[in-house]
């Protein structure tokens, strides 16, 4: 199916980067509030909550090897993540982008994907809950690493699009916590909230990576027909 | 080929060096949340009850309402918050001391809930991080 270009441009317009520009801003500072609040797991502190609430895997200490592991990998896809979307979108430095690329390829399917497959079993909200991080974790894992296969085939639209795919499922992580506090004011019980909240963020997760992933990917042009276009 | 090598080679390395870094723990026997003395419990506010799971479910319904007003704070560093619910009477016969025919051995114990630590983001699982310790304990006849 082809796009009509007039109503599709495929170079975004000084508008399109200053929405993008604002978009990104809220994005980088949520993901650092992030970044900053799960860091103090390496406090190595059982007294969070989130160790509170399980008491007997703590003492287990392959599984809280997997959760370091998850969480440092995390902290590094949540940073390298809009690094990367920006500096490929912007067209900028190649060098520093393969560098990030690197970093991320490493931290997303060597620390977070493995090991978030393998926490998922123990998540909280029964089946349901642990349904919801597996399919989250398998499609992490999926569009993480079909990322990295386009871009060592030289396939930039379909590199895009992967990696966009597998951007919105990190910012899963962001949008589950927004979700969770939010029906938590509004009294939805505990165990429905955190089910509600595992399934809604990834869903917003699934369908709006598509859409963008899409969306950018389709209006994608080779760097060297656009290079005046970057304002 | 390189690149997936790469990434299993970091990704165990990297697990290696976090399984030794995570610290040791040894395993609880019972979990935290869990309250009992050693004896039979008689009554939890003047409710009778049986057994230390009643006790336990009765310590969670009388706090539970009040836990979902507190508020957490986000200061690990922080001593253990003084973050207390309402106090329960508990009454149990302890160990040892059986109530016999013509004897009533009975002890009460006012038992006070807190929260270990204050984190933010837990607020809908407070009852799961609920402590209880004895307070101040009395021997009634």
């Amino acid at each position: 199916m082809t796009r009509n270009p007039a109503k599709h441009p495929a170079i975004p317009s000084r508008r399109h980067w200053g929405l993008l520009g604002a978009a990104f801003a809220v994005l980088v500072a949520a993901s650092v509030l992030l970044i900053a609040q799960t860091a103090q797991y390496f406090s190595f502190d059982f007294r969070f909550a989130f160790f509170l609430e399980r008491p007997f895997l703590t003492t287990d200490r392959v599984w809280a090897a997997c959760f370091y592991m998850h969480v440092a990998g995390g902290i590094l896809c949540l940073a390298t993540a809009p690094l990367l979307l920006w500096n490929g979108l912007a067209r900028g430095h190649q060098g520093l982008h393969r560098a990030l690329g690197r970093i991320h390829a490493v931290a997303a399917l060597g620390w977070v994907g493995p090991t978030g497959l393998y926490l998922a079993p123990f998540a909280k909200g029964g089946a349901a809950g642990q349904l919801g991080f597996l399919l989250l974790g398998l499609w992490f894992v999926a569009t993480s690493g079909l990322g990295i296969v386009a871009i060592r085939r030289r396939d930039l639209r379909a590199h895009v699009a992967w990696m966009v795919r597998s951007y919105a499922l990190i910012l899963s992580a962001l949008s589950f916590r927004i979700l969770h506090r939010v029906l938590h004011e509004l009294g939805v019980a505990a165990t429905t909230n955190y089910v509600a909240s595992t399934w809604a963020s990834l869903v917003l997760a699934i369908v709006s990576g598509e859409v963008l992933g899409r969306r950018l990917a389709s209006t994608w042009r080779e760097p060297a027909l656009v290079p005046a276009a970057i304002p | 080929m390189k690149t997936f090598a790469t990434i299993v080679v970091s990704a165990a390395l990297g697990f290696v060096t976090v399984f030794q870094c995570v610290p040791r723990r040894e395993p609880e026997r019972i979990p935290p949340t869990w309250f009992e003395l050693p004896g039979l419990p008689v009554s939890v506010d003047g409710q009778p009850t049986r057994t230390w799971e009643e006790v336990n479910q009765a310590l969670r319904r009388a706090t539970s309402d009040h836990m979902h007003s507190v508020e957490f704070v986000e200061n690990l560093k922080a001593k253990t918050p003084e973050t207390s619910g309402p106090r329960v009477r508990i009454t149990y016969v302890p160990a040892g001391r059986s109530a016999g025919p013509g004897r009533t051995t009975v002890e009460e114990v006012t038992v006070r809930p807190f929260f270990p630590v204050a984190v933010p983001w837990s607020r809908a699982h407070q009852t799961d991080l609920v402590r209880y310790e004895v307070e101040r304990p009395d021997i009634a006849q």
